[in-house]
């Protein structure tokens, strides 16, 4: 009986997360046309159609753009809450009623022996909200796309057995970068993403015993580089006590290769 | 209606159209003058506020960002400065400080070559520095650190601070190393310097009369974390054979050296 996982893409140009348990599963998102979905899904060599659901976290494009396509195509049942069901109608197109579920925020929906928990994040969509995964006392965290992490959210994400945490940014980078400054504003702000130090910090605040990997996932292509949020992330938990490599390890996530079905 | 009707008709018609099709013409001729004087006026407009500047490269040149760590010295380091008064400071013994046994006579005008053998013979890593600065202010001359032969300009984690005593003589000095540099991606076009000249025009970093007299392509500190630092490619500008400016070579930003900001790692 185990949980297993497969980003298998994170980034502004999409995102979207695999898991799978022995009887079920699932898909977090699906920011990619249904093309790009069923090829990300054919380099993990997994079937789209035997998903048990897919859980969208909130209404922008990069990740809901092929949650349509793939619902009407596999037949599929869909989660969100309901402003974001209401967020992304137009977006998403006509998904049949007895394929739409709402799942609201601060919830725990049951499949199986596998748990999925959602909690709210801050970040500039209607109702955005990301999951935890339990399954056999192992605890899998998403959280990306979010401004800060509160101490509500770090309550419920702590102690992960593996964490998909957002790495979104360098702030110098960002403000030495093309960006116009509306947008650079808004990322920096309390609703739009969380900078490698700040992820780092927080990171800091909820691992714990159980913590085996944190994937740095959803880099910015213009304001960051993997090797800089690993060096950033591993010097800031280093100054907290925290030593990267020996009770856990920090990976990269990529904006088109699935990472390795790996179990929790 | 007759064959000649027809006809009258026909010409017309088509001179009609040849008179449109030319007008169509100038006006395309002349959008492409336009676009032409544009890409030319900025050249133009340093000539009108007699800029001068000296052979710029032309052919494109690429460069990518790197990381690198300041280098922790240690009692070895010590031992090989034999004879000279060597303190390391720093939480991170990041800096020696080594005073001079015998200070170091300079002339008034100082050419970087009266501290070249000194360099060479009685500094460690010597040969990695090239001259920098010479700061009448803070009576100090500033070596700056080299790596693939291009220098890391102002870095304070890869930089000599030499500093003048009474009677122009070198008393002391500072020194930090930067080590494990690596490539941090691949290595892609940087900003035409040119392109790089043209943002410091725009914003009045250059006056009218200005002469850059010397550009040089080296290494700035893009980001300093807490243990190593991220290294941009960087446009430097000299300006009236004194004055030094200089622009991030894959963003165009200014960079303006602050040493509240570009905080010393130890």
């Amino acid at each position: 009986m185990s949980l297993s996982y497969s980003i298998l893409a994170s980034g502004s140009t999409g995102n979207a997360l695999y898991v799978e348990s022995d009887e079920h599963s699932f898909l977090v998102d699906a920011g990619f046309s249904g093309k790009q979905m069923e090829a990300l899904f054919g380099q993990i060599d997994r079937d789209i159609s035997k998903l048990s659901g897919i859980f969208v976290t909130h209404e922008h494009s990069d990740h809901i753009k092929g949650i349509g396509v793939l619902a009407r195509k596999y037949h599929l049942p869909v989660y969100a809450n309901e402003k974001t069901w209401r967020a992304m109608e137009s977006s998403v197109g006509a998904i049949p009623t007895e394929q739409k579920f709402v799942f609201n925020m601060e919830t725990v929906k049951s499949f199986g022996s596998v748990d999925i928990e959602s909690f709210g994040v801050s970040h500039d969509a209607a109702e955005p909200m990301f999951y935890v995964f339990h399954h056999s006392g192992k605890k899998l965290v998403l959280i990306t796309d979010t401004g800060y992490v509160s101490d509500r959210m770090k309550g419920t994400i702590s102690n992960a057995d593996v964490y998909i945490f957002e790495s979104n940014h360098d702030v110098q980078m960002l403000r030495m970068g093309r960006y116009p400054w509306n947008i650079k504003r808004r990322i920096l702000s309390d609703v739009g993403h969380v900078s490698n130090e700040d992820a780092a910090l927080a990171m800091s605040d909820v691992v714990g015993d159980q913590t085996k990997r944190i994937y740095l996932a959803h880099l910015s292509m213009d304001n960051n580089m993997k090797d800089l949020a690993k060096m950033a992330v591993t010097q800031t938990l280093q100054e907290r006590g925290l030593i990267v490599g020996e009770q856990f390890g920090i990976y990269d996530t990529d904006p088109k290769i699935p990472t390795a079905l790996t179990a929790v | 209606m007759d064959w000649s009707k027809i006809k009258t008709i026909f010409i017309i018609t088509f001179l009609i159209l040849d008179v449109y099709l030319l007008y169509q013409f100038m006006k395309i001729r002349d959008a492409n003058k336009y676009e032409f004087i544009t890409e030319a006026s900025f050249e133009e407009k340093l000539k009108a506020d007699e800029i001068k500047y000296v052979d710029l490269p032309k052919d494109p040149i690429q460069a990518q960002y790197l990381s690198a760590k300041p280098k922790v010295f240690n009692q070895e380091d010590v031992d090989k400065l034999k004879g000279q008064p060597v303190v390391i400071r720093g939480t991170g013994s990041t800096t020696l400080h080594v005073t001079l046994e015998k200070p170091l006579k300079i002339t008034a005008k100082f050419e970087p070559a009266e501290l070249s053998t000194f360099l060479n013979d009685n500094v460690l890593f010597g040969e990695d520095y090239q001259f920098g600065e010479k700061s009448e202010k803070d009576q100090s001359i500033t070596y700056f650190q080299i790596s693939g032969n291009v220098p890391l300009f102002k870095n304070i984690n890869g930089m000599i601070t030499f500093k003048i005593g009474e009677g122009n003589q070198i008393v002391s000095y500072d020194q930090t190393y930067l080590v494990e540099m690596e490539k941090l991606t691949d290595k892609e076009e940087i900003l035409k310097p040119l392109k790089a000249i043209e943002t410091l025009h725009q914003k009045g970093m250059l006056k009218s009369k200005s002469n850059i007299t010397a550009i040089e392509l080296g290494y700035s500190t893009l980001i300093q974390l807490a243990a190593s630092q991220v290294l941009a490619p960087t446009w430097r500008f000299e300006v009236d054979g004194k004055e030094s400016l200089f622009v991030n070579a894959f963003e165009g930003q200014i960079i303006q050296f602050n040493s509240d900001e570009k905080s010393k790692v130890e």
